[in-house]
Protein backbone atom coordinates (compact mmCIF):
# COMPACT_ATOMS: atom_id res chain seq x y z
CA UNK A 1 0.00 0.00 0.00
CA UNK A 2 1.08 3.36 -0.74
CA UNK A 3 1.93 5.95 2.21
CA UNK A 4 0.97 9.16 1.97
CA UNK A 5 4.36 10.59 1.31
CA UNK A 6 3.59 8.82 -1.83
CA UNK A 7 7.87 8.04 -2.23
CA UNK A 8 7.09 4.57 -4.07
CA UNK A 9 5.99 6.34 -6.91
CA UNK A 10 8.65 7.83 -8.21
CA UNK A 11 6.98 9.78 -11.02
CA UNK A 12 6.57 13.77 -10.79
CA UNK A 13 3.35 15.13 -10.55
CA UNK A 14 3.79 16.34 -14.30
CA UNK A 15 4.15 12.79 -15.30
CA UNK A 16 1.09 11.91 -13.28
CA UNK A 17 -1.01 14.14 -14.69
CA UNK A 18 0.31 13.38 -18.55
CA UNK A 19 -0.52 9.27 -17.32
CA UNK A 20 -4.02 10.79 -16.82
CA UNK A 21 -4.65 12.69 -19.43
CA UNK A 22 -4.04 9.51 -21.21
CA UNK A 23 -6.76 8.13 -19.71
CA UNK A 24 -5.02 6.20 -16.67
CA UNK A 25 -7.06 7.05 -13.52
CA UNK A 26 -4.78 5.44 -11.44
CA UNK A 27 -2.65 8.18 -12.32
CA UNK A 28 -4.77 10.59 -10.29
CA UNK A 29 -5.37 8.53 -7.27
CA UNK A 30 -1.26 8.78 -6.56
CA UNK A 31 -1.93 12.63 -7.22
CA UNK A 32 -4.94 12.85 -4.83
CA UNK A 33 -2.67 10.72 -2.30
CA UNK A 34 0.37 13.13 -2.24
CA UNK A 35 -1.40 15.86 -1.64
CA UNK A 36 -4.90 15.29 0.31
CA UNK A 37 -3.16 16.42 3.48
CA UNK A 38 -2.09 19.48 2.05
CA UNK A 39 -5.80 20.45 0.27
CA UNK A 40 -7.48 19.43 3.61
CA UNK A 41 -5.32 21.14 6.26
CA UNK A 42 -6.09 24.52 3.68
CA UNK A 43 -9.91 23.35 3.77
CA UNK A 44 -9.74 23.04 7.69
CA UNK A 45 -8.16 26.65 8.09
CA UNK A 46 -11.06 27.50 5.81
CA UNK A 47 -13.79 26.22 7.15
CA UNK A 48 -13.42 24.85 10.81
CA UNK A 49 -14.60 21.75 10.48
CA UNK A 50 -13.16 18.52 9.95
CA UNK A 51 -16.68 17.31 7.92
CA UNK A 52 -17.03 20.08 5.90
CA UNK A 53 -13.23 20.25 4.83
CA UNK A 54 -13.62 16.81 3.81
CA UNK A 55 -16.16 17.60 1.72
CA UNK A 56 -14.29 20.60 0.23
CA UNK A 57 -11.29 18.73 -0.14
CA UNK A 58 -12.50 15.86 -1.94
CA UNK A 59 -15.03 18.29 -4.32
CA UNK A 60 -11.45 19.96 -5.05
CA UNK A 61 -9.87 17.28 -6.29
CA UNK A 62 -12.89 15.96 -8.21
CA UNK A 63 -12.62 19.73 -9.95
CA UNK A 64 -8.93 19.03 -10.81
CA UNK A 65 -9.70 15.92 -12.26
CA UNK A 66 -12.13 17.70 -14.50
CA UNK A 67 -9.98 20.98 -15.38
CA UNK A 68 -6.62 18.85 -15.56
CA UNK A 69 -6.17 19.86 -19.33
CA UNK A 70 -6.33 23.35 -17.60
CA UNK A 71 -3.13 22.97 -15.61
CA UNK A 72 -0.22 23.83 -16.61
CA UNK A 73 2.80 21.72 -15.95
CA UNK A 74 5.18 24.45 -15.94
CA UNK A 75 3.81 24.90 -11.81
CA UNK A 76 3.85 23.44 -9.18
CA UNK A 77 0.48 20.71 -9.29
CA UNK A 78 0.06 21.01 -5.51
CA UNK A 79 -0.72 25.38 -5.32
CA UNK A 80 -2.94 25.02 -8.54
CA UNK A 81 -5.02 21.93 -6.48
CA UNK A 82 -5.00 24.56 -3.34
CA UNK A 83 -6.60 27.52 -5.73
CA UNK A 84 -9.41 25.07 -6.85
CA UNK A 85 -9.99 24.23 -2.92
CA UNK A 86 -9.94 27.85 -1.57
CA UNK A 87 -12.12 29.14 -4.90
CA UNK A 88 -14.66 26.07 -4.25
CA UNK A 89 -14.54 26.49 -0.88
CA UNK A 90 -15.46 30.27 -0.35
CA UNK A 91 -17.97 29.89 -2.30
CA UNK A 92 -20.01 26.54 -2.21
CA UNK A 93 -19.16 26.20 1.63
CA UNK A 94 -21.05 29.73 2.53
CA UNK A 95 -24.06 28.32 0.50
CA UNK A 96 -24.30 25.58 3.03
CA UNK A 97 -27.44 25.59 5.07
CA UNK A 98 -26.68 22.82 7.20
CA UNK A 99 -23.61 22.54 9.58
CA UNK A 100 -22.41 21.19 12.47
CA UNK A 101 -22.67 22.98 15.26
CA UNK A 102 -21.68 20.94 17.85
CA UNK A 103 -18.37 19.66 16.16
CA UNK A 104 -18.18 23.90 14.80
CA UNK A 105 -18.33 24.76 18.55
CA UNK A 106 -15.30 21.99 19.59
CA UNK A 107 -13.29 23.84 16.65
CA UNK A 108 -13.90 27.38 17.60
CA UNK A 109 -14.24 27.70 21.27
CA UNK A 110 -12.56 24.36 22.50
CA UNK A 111 -11.05 22.05 20.03
CA UNK A 112 -11.52 18.64 22.05
CA UNK A 113 -10.41 15.97 20.32
CA UNK A 114 -11.72 12.25 21.09
CA UNK A 115 -8.45 10.82 21.82
CA UNK A 116 -7.33 14.14 23.18
CA UNK A 117 -4.08 13.11 24.58
CA UNK A 118 -2.53 16.70 24.81
CA UNK A 119 0.63 16.08 22.87
CA UNK A 120 2.23 18.23 20.48
CA UNK A 121 0.65 17.58 17.43
CA UNK A 122 -2.87 18.22 18.88
CA UNK A 123 -2.07 21.51 20.81
CA UNK A 124 -1.22 22.97 17.63
CA UNK A 125 -3.96 21.81 15.78
CA UNK A 126 -6.34 23.17 18.22
CA UNK A 127 -4.15 26.52 18.38
CA UNK A 128 -4.33 26.66 14.31
CA UNK A 129 -8.51 25.96 14.87
CA UNK A 130 -8.68 28.98 17.32
CA UNK A 131 -7.68 31.30 14.62
CA UNK A 132 -10.61 33.04 12.06
CA UNK A 133 -10.30 31.63 8.53
CA UNK A 134 -8.59 34.94 6.87
CA UNK A 135 -5.29 34.35 9.27
CA UNK A 136 -5.43 30.40 9.45
CA UNK A 137 -5.09 29.72 5.72
CA UNK A 138 -2.48 31.78 4.46
CA UNK A 139 -0.32 30.84 7.92
CA UNK A 140 -0.82 27.09 6.68
CA UNK A 141 0.01 27.61 3.10
CA UNK A 142 3.13 29.30 4.14
CA UNK A 143 4.37 27.82 6.93
CA UNK A 144 3.11 24.16 6.69
CA UNK A 145 3.29 23.94 2.81
CA UNK A 146 6.14 25.89 1.92
CA UNK A 147 4.68 28.17 -0.43
CA UNK A 148 5.73 31.64 -1.50
CA UNK A 149 3.86 34.86 -0.94
CA UNK A 150 2.87 34.67 -4.42
CA UNK A 151 1.72 31.59 -4.72
CA UNK A 152 -0.29 31.98 -1.70
CA UNK A 153 -1.83 35.29 -3.01
CA UNK A 154 -2.75 33.67 -5.97
CA UNK A 155 -3.98 30.74 -4.32
CA UNK A 156 -6.60 32.73 -2.01
CA UNK A 157 -7.16 35.53 -4.34
CA UNK A 158 -5.30 38.52 -2.37
CA UNK A 159 -2.14 40.67 -3.07
CA UNK A 160 1.03 39.75 -1.94
CA UNK A 161 1.04 42.27 0.56
CA UNK A 162 -2.00 41.50 1.83
CA UNK A 163 -0.47 37.69 2.27
CA UNK A 164 2.26 38.60 3.82
CA UNK A 165 0.57 40.76 6.19
CA UNK A 166 -2.06 38.16 7.13
CA UNK A 167 1.04 35.80 7.83
CA UNK A 168 2.45 37.85 10.09
CA UNK A 169 -0.86 38.69 11.65
CA UNK A 170 -1.66 35.15 11.65
CA UNK A 171 1.76 33.92 13.66
CA UNK A 172 1.19 36.56 16.08
CA UNK A 173 -2.32 35.32 16.97
CA UNK A 174 -1.22 31.69 16.91
CA UNK A 175 1.86 32.47 19.55
CA UNK A 176 -0.84 34.04 21.85
CA UNK A 177 -3.21 31.47 21.08
CA UNK A 178 -0.61 29.04 22.46
CA UNK A 179 0.84 31.32 25.14
CA UNK A 180 -2.52 31.10 27.00
CA UNK A 181 -3.02 27.47 26.29
CA UNK B 1 5.79 72.33 15.56
CA UNK B 2 5.24 73.05 19.22
CA UNK B 3 1.51 73.90 18.32
CA UNK B 4 1.04 70.35 17.15
CA UNK B 5 2.25 69.11 20.19
CA UNK B 6 0.49 70.89 22.97
CA UNK B 7 -2.69 70.17 20.69
CA UNK B 8 -2.12 66.59 20.88
CA UNK B 9 -1.28 66.41 24.46
CA UNK B 10 -4.74 68.61 25.45
CA UNK B 11 -6.70 66.26 23.27
CA UNK B 12 -5.21 62.99 23.31
CA UNK B 13 -5.02 62.70 26.76
CA UNK B 14 -3.14 58.91 28.10
CA UNK B 15 -1.54 58.73 24.52
CA UNK B 16 1.95 57.93 25.35
CA UNK B 17 5.09 60.66 25.01
CA UNK B 18 7.13 58.85 22.23
CA UNK B 19 3.71 58.71 19.84
CA UNK B 20 3.11 62.18 20.43
CA UNK B 21 6.57 63.70 19.99
CA UNK B 22 6.61 62.02 16.49
CA UNK B 23 3.37 64.11 15.43
CA UNK B 24 2.89 64.49 11.85
CA UNK B 25 4.45 67.35 9.63
CA UNK B 26 2.56 67.03 6.76
CA UNK B 27 -0.45 64.87 5.22
CA UNK B 28 2.36 62.03 3.89
CA UNK B 29 3.68 61.74 7.05
CA UNK B 30 -0.30 61.08 8.51
CA UNK B 31 -0.95 59.20 5.77
CA UNK B 32 2.31 57.01 6.43
CA UNK B 33 1.66 56.78 10.45
CA UNK B 34 -1.99 55.25 9.54
CA UNK B 35 -1.08 52.50 7.08
CA UNK B 36 1.99 51.20 9.66
CA UNK B 37 -1.68 50.95 12.00
CA UNK B 38 -2.80 47.97 9.20
CA UNK B 39 -5.17 50.21 7.82
CA UNK B 40 -5.26 49.86 4.18
CA UNK B 41 -4.40 52.73 1.49
CA UNK B 42 -7.52 52.87 0.06
CA UNK B 43 -9.07 53.48 3.20
CA UNK B 44 -6.60 56.01 4.52
CA UNK B 45 -6.89 58.25 1.36
CA UNK B 46 -10.26 57.97 1.34
CA UNK B 47 -10.59 59.29 5.05
CA UNK B 48 -7.12 61.95 4.33
CA UNK B 49 -9.18 63.26 1.43
CA UNK B 50 -12.22 63.74 3.50
CA UNK B 51 -9.99 65.44 6.09
CA UNK B 52 -8.62 68.20 3.24
CA UNK B 53 -11.95 69.02 1.68
CA UNK B 54 -13.37 69.81 5.21
CA UNK B 55 -10.73 72.11 5.76
CA UNK B 56 -8.94 70.64 8.32
CA UNK B 57 -4.87 71.08 9.15
CA UNK B 58 -2.50 68.16 9.61
CA UNK B 59 -2.39 68.34 13.41
CA UNK B 60 -6.47 68.89 13.30
CA UNK B 61 -6.63 65.52 11.46
CA UNK B 62 -3.97 64.15 13.50
CA UNK B 63 -6.16 64.92 16.53
CA UNK B 64 -8.96 63.20 14.56
CA UNK B 65 -6.76 59.91 14.33
CA UNK B 66 -5.01 60.11 17.99
CA UNK B 67 -7.67 57.57 19.58
CA UNK B 68 -6.69 55.16 16.72
CA UNK B 69 -3.13 55.79 17.72
CA UNK B 70 -3.93 55.29 21.17
CA UNK B 71 -5.70 51.97 20.32
CA UNK B 72 -2.99 50.27 18.70
CA UNK B 73 -0.42 51.35 21.68
CA UNK B 74 -2.37 49.77 23.81
CA UNK B 75 -3.73 46.85 22.04
CA UNK B 76 -6.51 47.48 21.24
CA UNK B 77 -8.92 46.74 18.28
CA UNK B 78 -8.49 49.80 15.93
CA UNK B 79 -11.03 49.03 13.34
CA UNK B 80 -13.65 49.73 15.00
CA UNK B 81 -12.44 53.23 16.15
CA UNK B 82 -11.24 54.45 12.29
CA UNK B 83 -14.67 52.90 11.58
CA UNK B 84 -16.40 56.12 13.53
CA UNK B 85 -14.16 58.20 11.84
CA UNK B 86 -15.12 57.13 8.51
CA UNK B 87 -18.79 56.99 9.75
CA UNK B 88 -18.76 60.75 10.91
CA UNK B 89 -16.51 61.91 7.88
CA UNK B 90 -19.15 60.01 5.48
CA UNK B 91 -22.05 61.85 7.13
CA UNK B 92 -20.62 65.22 7.05
CA UNK B 93 -20.11 65.81 10.92
CA UNK B 94 -17.80 68.56 12.29
CA UNK B 95 -14.51 66.78 12.92
CA UNK B 96 -14.45 67.69 16.50
CA UNK B 97 -18.01 66.06 16.78
CA UNK B 98 -16.54 62.69 15.10
CA UNK B 99 -13.10 63.08 17.47
CA UNK B 100 -15.60 63.38 20.80
CA UNK B 101 -17.65 60.08 19.51
CA UNK B 102 -14.40 58.60 18.90
CA UNK B 103 -13.29 58.96 21.99
CA UNK B 104 -15.75 57.87 23.82
CA UNK B 105 -15.65 54.59 21.68
CA UNK B 106 -12.32 54.50 22.54
CA UNK B 107 -13.17 55.01 26.21
CA UNK B 108 -15.54 52.06 25.87
CA UNK B 109 -12.85 50.07 24.46
CA UNK B 110 -10.23 50.34 27.17
CA UNK B 111 -13.75 50.00 29.89
CA UNK B 112 -14.28 46.60 27.84
CA UNK B 113 -10.68 45.11 27.57
CA UNK B 114 -10.01 45.47 31.42
CA UNK B 115 -13.41 43.87 32.00
CA UNK B 116 -12.14 40.82 29.95
CA UNK B 117 -8.58 40.66 31.12
CA UNK B 118 -9.82 40.68 34.71
CA UNK B 119 -11.53 36.90 34.07
CA UNK B 120 -8.75 35.93 31.82
CA UNK B 121 -5.07 35.32 31.68
CA UNK B 122 -4.57 37.13 28.16
CA UNK B 123 -5.51 38.59 25.09
CA UNK B 124 -5.68 35.15 23.02
CA UNK B 125 -8.25 33.39 21.27
CA UNK B 126 -11.68 35.50 20.48
CA UNK B 127 -10.17 38.15 22.81
CA UNK B 128 -10.69 40.81 20.70
CA UNK B 129 -14.01 39.99 19.21
CA UNK B 130 -15.29 39.99 22.88
CA UNK B 131 -14.11 43.54 23.94
CA UNK B 132 -15.44 45.02 20.33
CA UNK B 133 -19.11 43.28 21.07
CA UNK B 134 -18.72 44.69 24.53
CA UNK B 135 -17.21 47.90 23.56
CA UNK B 136 -20.24 48.43 21.22
CA UNK B 137 -23.01 47.56 23.54
CA UNK B 138 -21.58 50.04 26.45
CA UNK B 139 -21.54 52.11 23.83
CA UNK B 140 -25.43 51.61 23.26
CA UNK B 141 -25.79 52.54 26.90
CA UNK B 142 -25.07 48.93 28.77
CA UNK B 143 -22.82 49.42 32.34
CA UNK B 144 -19.29 48.21 32.80
CA UNK B 145 -21.03 46.83 36.21
CA UNK B 146 -23.41 44.70 33.78
CA UNK B 147 -20.40 43.12 32.46
CA UNK B 148 -18.36 43.27 35.61
CA UNK B 149 -20.85 40.89 36.88
CA UNK B 150 -21.84 38.87 33.40
CA UNK B 151 -17.78 37.80 32.94
CA UNK B 152 -17.56 36.41 37.13
CA UNK B 153 -20.40 34.02 36.69
CA UNK B 154 -19.59 30.97 38.08
CA UNK B 155 -18.19 28.33 35.54
CA UNK B 156 -16.76 31.33 33.28
CA UNK B 157 -18.06 31.46 29.40
CA UNK B 158 -16.97 30.40 25.95
CA UNK B 159 -16.17 33.45 23.66
CA UNK B 160 -18.29 32.02 21.07
CA UNK B 161 -21.69 31.99 23.36
CA UNK B 162 -20.85 35.35 25.22
CA UNK B 163 -20.46 37.21 21.87
CA UNK B 164 -23.70 36.03 20.68
CA UNK B 165 -24.78 37.04 24.40
CA UNK B 166 -23.34 40.27 24.59
CA UNK B 167 -24.97 41.54 20.84
CA UNK B 168 -28.31 39.98 22.41
CA UNK B 169 -27.75 42.18 25.35
CA UNK B 170 -27.17 45.49 22.96
CA UNK B 171 -30.11 44.77 21.20
CA UNK B 172 -32.22 44.77 24.64
CA UNK B 173 -30.79 47.60 25.84
CA UNK B 174 -31.35 49.27 22.92
CA UNK B 175 -34.95 47.99 23.20
CA UNK B 176 -35.13 50.16 26.91
CA UNK B 177 -34.66 47.31 29.21
CA UNK B 178 -32.90 48.17 32.19
CA UNK B 179 -29.57 46.99 33.20
CA UNK B 180 -30.68 44.65 35.35
CA UNK B 181 -33.20 43.38 33.45
CA UNK B 182 -30.52 42.76 30.27
CA UNK B 183 -28.37 41.20 32.59
CA UNK B 184 -30.82 38.65 33.83
CA UNK B 185 -31.72 37.80 30.16
CA UNK B 186 -28.21 37.50 29.31
CA UNK B 187 -28.12 34.83 32.61
CA UNK B 188 -30.67 32.89 31.43
CA UNK B 189 -29.37 32.31 27.61
CA UNK B 190 -25.44 30.98 29.62
CA UNK B 191 -27.76 28.90 32.05
CA UNK B 192 -29.43 27.56 29.36
CA UNK B 193 -26.45 27.06 27.08
CA UNK B 194 -28.17 28.63 23.73
CA UNK B 195 -26.76 28.40 20.67
CA UNK B 196 -26.71 31.54 18.91
CA UNK B 197 -29.66 31.46 16.68
CA UNK B 198 -31.66 30.58 20.12
CA UNK B 199 -30.40 33.96 21.84
CA UNK B 200 -31.28 35.64 18.61
CA UNK B 201 -34.76 34.18 18.21
CA UNK B 202 -34.76 35.47 21.94
CA UNK B 203 -34.57 38.79 20.98
CA UNK B 204 -36.75 38.49 18.49
CA UNK B 205 -39.32 37.65 20.80
CA UNK B 206 -38.19 40.70 23.08
CA UNK B 207 -38.83 42.96 20.05
CA UNK B 208 -42.13 41.29 18.77
CA UNK B 209 -43.67 41.64 21.91
CA UNK B 210 -42.93 45.41 22.46
CA UNK B 211 -44.25 45.76 19.16
CA UNK B 212 -47.40 44.09 20.35
CA UNK B 213 -47.14 46.95 23.49
CA UNK B 214 -46.24 43.69 26.16
CA UNK B 215 -44.36 44.81 28.84
CA UNK B 216 -40.56 43.16 29.91
CA UNK B 217 -42.61 41.42 32.95
CA UNK B 218 -45.02 39.84 30.17
CA UNK B 219 -42.91 38.59 28.13
CA UNK B 220 -40.12 37.12 30.36
CA UNK B 221 -42.92 35.08 32.31
CA UNK B 222 -43.50 32.99 29.03
CA UNK B 223 -39.67 33.10 27.57
CA UNK B 224 -38.67 29.66 28.94
CA UNK B 225 -41.63 27.83 29.47
CA UNK B 226 -41.48 25.94 25.63
CA UNK B 227 -39.40 22.71 25.69
CA UNK B 228 -38.06 23.50 22.25
CA UNK B 229 -36.39 26.82 23.87
CA UNK B 230 -34.52 25.73 25.78
CA UNK B 231 -31.05 23.69 25.01
CA UNK B 232 -30.17 22.34 28.95
CA UNK B 233 -29.39 18.90 27.49
CA UNK B 234 -26.45 20.27 25.19
CA UNK C 1 6.44 34.61 24.86
CA UNK C 2 6.93 31.74 22.20
CA UNK C 3 9.78 32.25 19.77
CA UNK C 4 8.47 32.95 16.45
CA UNK C 5 11.24 31.28 14.69
CA UNK C 6 10.62 27.75 17.20
CA UNK C 7 7.07 28.49 15.98
CA UNK C 8 7.79 28.63 12.27
CA UNK C 9 10.20 25.27 12.90
CA UNK C 10 6.95 23.79 14.52
CA UNK C 11 4.50 25.02 11.67
CA UNK C 12 6.74 23.53 9.13
CA UNK C 13 6.55 20.02 10.29
CA UNK C 14 2.83 19.46 11.19
CA UNK C 15 0.62 17.81 9.29
CA UNK C 16 -3.27 17.91 9.08
CA UNK C 17 -3.51 14.48 7.66
CA UNK C 18 -6.95 13.71 5.59
CA UNK C 19 -9.05 11.09 7.16
CA UNK C 20 -8.90 8.02 6.76
CA UNK C 21 -9.79 6.21 3.11
CA UNK C 22 -10.06 9.66 1.55
CA UNK C 23 -8.47 9.04 -1.43
CA UNK C 24 -10.23 6.12 -2.29
CA UNK C 25 -14.02 8.60 -1.45
CA UNK C 26 -12.42 10.47 -4.18
CA UNK C 27 -11.73 8.25 -6.62
CA UNK C 28 -15.54 6.70 -5.98
CA UNK C 29 -16.62 10.27 -6.73
CA UNK C 30 -14.77 10.56 -9.83
CA UNK C 31 -16.96 10.85 -13.42
CA UNK C 32 -16.03 7.50 -15.49
CA UNK C 33 -15.27 10.14 -18.12
CA UNK C 34 -13.19 13.39 -18.96
CA UNK C 35 -13.57 16.01 -20.64
CA UNK C 36 -11.29 16.42 -23.51
CA UNK C 37 -12.13 19.80 -24.90
CA UNK C 38 -9.17 22.47 -24.83
CA UNK C 39 -9.23 26.16 -24.55
CA UNK C 40 -8.54 27.94 -27.41
CA UNK C 41 -5.72 29.88 -26.07
CA UNK C 42 -4.06 26.39 -24.39
CA UNK C 43 -0.89 25.05 -26.25
CA UNK C 44 -1.93 21.74 -27.25
CA UNK C 45 1.32 20.09 -27.26
CA UNK C 46 4.96 20.26 -26.64
CA UNK C 47 6.44 23.16 -24.77
CA UNK C 48 5.23 25.74 -22.29
CA UNK C 49 5.84 28.87 -22.49
CA UNK C 50 5.31 30.21 -18.88
CA UNK C 51 8.34 28.82 -17.29
CA UNK C 52 10.36 31.30 -18.83
CA UNK C 53 8.52 34.05 -17.88
CA UNK C 54 8.88 36.23 -14.29
CA UNK C 55 6.94 38.45 -11.98
CA UNK C 56 3.32 39.30 -13.20
CA UNK C 57 3.80 37.67 -16.32
CA UNK C 58 4.21 34.37 -14.42
CA UNK C 59 1.51 35.07 -12.08
CA UNK C 60 -0.79 35.74 -15.28
CA UNK C 61 -0.30 32.16 -16.70
CA UNK C 62 -1.09 30.53 -13.35
CA UNK C 63 -4.04 32.34 -12.69
CA UNK C 64 -5.35 31.70 -16.06
CA UNK C 65 -5.41 27.81 -15.37
CA UNK C 66 -8.01 28.11 -13.22
CA UNK C 67 -11.27 29.32 -12.43
CA UNK C 68 -11.78 33.31 -12.00
CA UNK C 69 -12.18 34.19 -8.83
CA UNK C 70 -15.09 36.03 -6.70
CA UNK C 71 -15.34 38.98 -5.17
CA UNK C 72 -15.55 37.49 -1.80
CA UNK C 73 -12.24 36.80 0.26
CA UNK C 74 -13.46 34.60 2.55
CA UNK C 75 -15.55 31.87 3.38
CA UNK C 76 -18.45 32.89 6.22
CA UNK C 77 -20.49 35.62 4.11
CA UNK C 78 -24.16 35.90 3.84
CA UNK C 79 -26.43 37.44 1.34
CA UNK C 80 -28.16 40.31 2.94
CA UNK C 81 -30.93 41.54 1.22
CA UNK C 82 -31.85 45.37 1.77
CA UNK C 83 -34.91 47.58 0.83
CA UNK C 84 -36.32 50.74 0.77
CA UNK C 85 -39.76 52.44 -0.12
CA UNK C 86 -38.44 55.93 -1.62
CA UNK C 87 -40.80 56.60 -4.21
CA UNK C 88 -39.94 59.84 -4.97
CA UNK C 89 -35.99 59.35 -4.78
CA UNK C 90 -33.60 59.36 -7.55
CA UNK C 91 -30.65 58.13 -5.42
CA UNK C 92 -30.76 55.25 -2.87
CA UNK C 93 -27.31 54.24 -1.70
CA UNK C 94 -26.60 51.98 1.34
CA UNK C 95 -23.25 53.19 3.63
CA UNK C 96 -22.44 50.91 6.95
CA UNK C 97 -19.79 49.51 8.70
CA UNK C 98 -19.69 46.22 5.85
CA UNK C 99 -18.37 49.35 3.08
CA UNK C 100 -16.79 51.49 5.50
CA UNK C 101 -19.61 54.48 4.84
CA UNK C 102 -18.52 54.86 1.65
CA UNK C 103 -21.16 56.54 -0.58
CA UNK C 104 -21.05 55.66 -4.14
CA UNK C 105 -20.40 52.22 -3.81
CA UNK C 106 -23.45 50.69 -2.95
CA UNK C 107 -26.29 51.65 -4.71
CA UNK C 108 -29.67 50.59 -4.52
CA UNK C 109 -31.81 49.58 -8.14
CA UNK C 110 -34.78 50.93 -8.33
CA UNK C 111 -37.71 52.58 -7.59
CA UNK C 112 -40.09 49.55 -9.03
CA UNK C 113 -43.82 50.10 -9.88
CA UNK C 114 -44.18 50.57 -6.13
CA UNK C 115 -41.70 52.60 -5.33
CA UNK C 116 -39.19 50.22 -3.75
CA UNK C 117 -35.50 50.16 -4.42
CA UNK C 118 -33.05 46.96 -3.01
CA UNK C 119 -29.85 45.60 -3.25
CA UNK C 120 -28.58 41.98 -2.02
CA UNK C 121 -25.14 42.71 -0.83
CA UNK C 122 -23.03 39.35 0.66
CA UNK C 123 -22.19 40.38 4.28
CA UNK C 124 -19.27 38.91 6.57
CA UNK C 125 -20.91 37.23 8.96
CA UNK C 126 -21.29 39.31 12.42
CA UNK C 127 -22.39 42.41 13.96
CA UNK C 128 -23.09 45.15 11.14
CA UNK C 129 -24.61 49.25 11.17
CA UNK C 130 -26.18 51.00 8.41
CA UNK C 131 -28.19 53.32 6.93
CA UNK C 132 -29.53 54.63 3.75
CA UNK C 133 -28.64 57.81 1.86
CA UNK C 134 -30.87 59.19 -0.21
CA UNK C 135 -30.59 61.68 -3.27
CA UNK C 136 -27.33 62.88 -1.87
CA UNK C 137 -28.19 64.44 1.31
CA UNK C 138 -31.16 62.75 3.09
CA UNK C 139 -30.18 59.96 5.63
CA UNK C 140 -32.63 58.01 6.10
CA UNK C 141 -33.28 54.99 8.74
CA UNK C 142 -34.41 51.61 7.79
CA UNK C 143 -37.86 51.71 9.03
CA UNK C 144 -38.12 47.85 8.92
CA UNK C 145 -34.69 47.37 10.83
CA UNK C 146 -35.34 45.77 14.08
CA UNK C 147 -32.72 47.53 15.66
CA UNK C 148 -32.14 51.17 15.98
CA UNK C 149 -29.04 52.24 17.64
CA UNK C 150 -28.41 56.21 17.54
CA UNK C 151 -25.11 56.93 15.75
CA UNK C 152 -23.79 60.01 17.97
CA UNK C 153 -24.27 61.98 15.56
CA UNK C 154 -28.01 62.94 15.35
CA UNK C 155 -29.16 60.04 13.15
CA UNK C 156 -30.03 56.45 13.92
CA UNK C 157 -28.31 53.62 12.53
CA UNK C 158 -29.69 50.07 12.28
CA UNK C 159 -27.65 46.91 13.72
CA UNK C 160 -27.81 43.62 11.87
CA UNK C 161 -26.48 40.51 13.08
CA UNK C 162 -25.90 38.33 9.95
CA UNK C 163 -24.65 34.83 10.43
CA UNK C 164 -24.84 32.02 8.27
CA UNK C 165 -28.35 30.02 9.24
CA UNK C 166 -27.06 27.38 11.57
CA UNK C 167 -23.27 28.81 12.11
CA UNK C 168 -24.89 31.32 14.50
Amino acid sequence: MQDRASTMDGRTDRQLVEVCLAGNRDAFAELVRRHQDSVFGLAVGMTRNREDAADMAQEAFIRAYGKLEQYNPGYAFKPWVLRICANQTKNLFRKRTRRRKAEEDHLKEEAVLADAADNDFHALEKALSNLPPKLCAPLRLKFIEGLAYDEIGAILGIGISAAKMRVSRGKQRLAEVLNNA
Amino acid sequence: MHRAIALALLFCGAVPADQVEHSSQNWKQLRGKNLEMGISGERVDRVVAECRKAGLTVAEAEELFCPVYAAHDEQLPTECLFLKIEEGLAKGVDWKDVHKATDRRLECLRQADGLVMAVRSGRGGQHQHLVMHVCMAMESGLSADVFAKLFSRPGGFRYGRLIHVVEAGESLKLEGLTDSQVLHVMNDCLDRNLTGAEVFRMVDVFQEGFKQGKDYDTIHATLWVSPSSTSSDR
Amino acid sequence: MHDHDHLEQRLSQHRTQAPEGFADRVMESLPTWRKSERRGWWPAHGRWVAPALAGAAAMFFIMLAVPPLHSSEQAGEVVFHFELHAPGADKVELLGTFNNWKSGDIVLQGPDASGHWTASVELPEGRHEYIFLVDGDRWVTDPKGATHRPDGFGQVNTVIKVYDEDNA
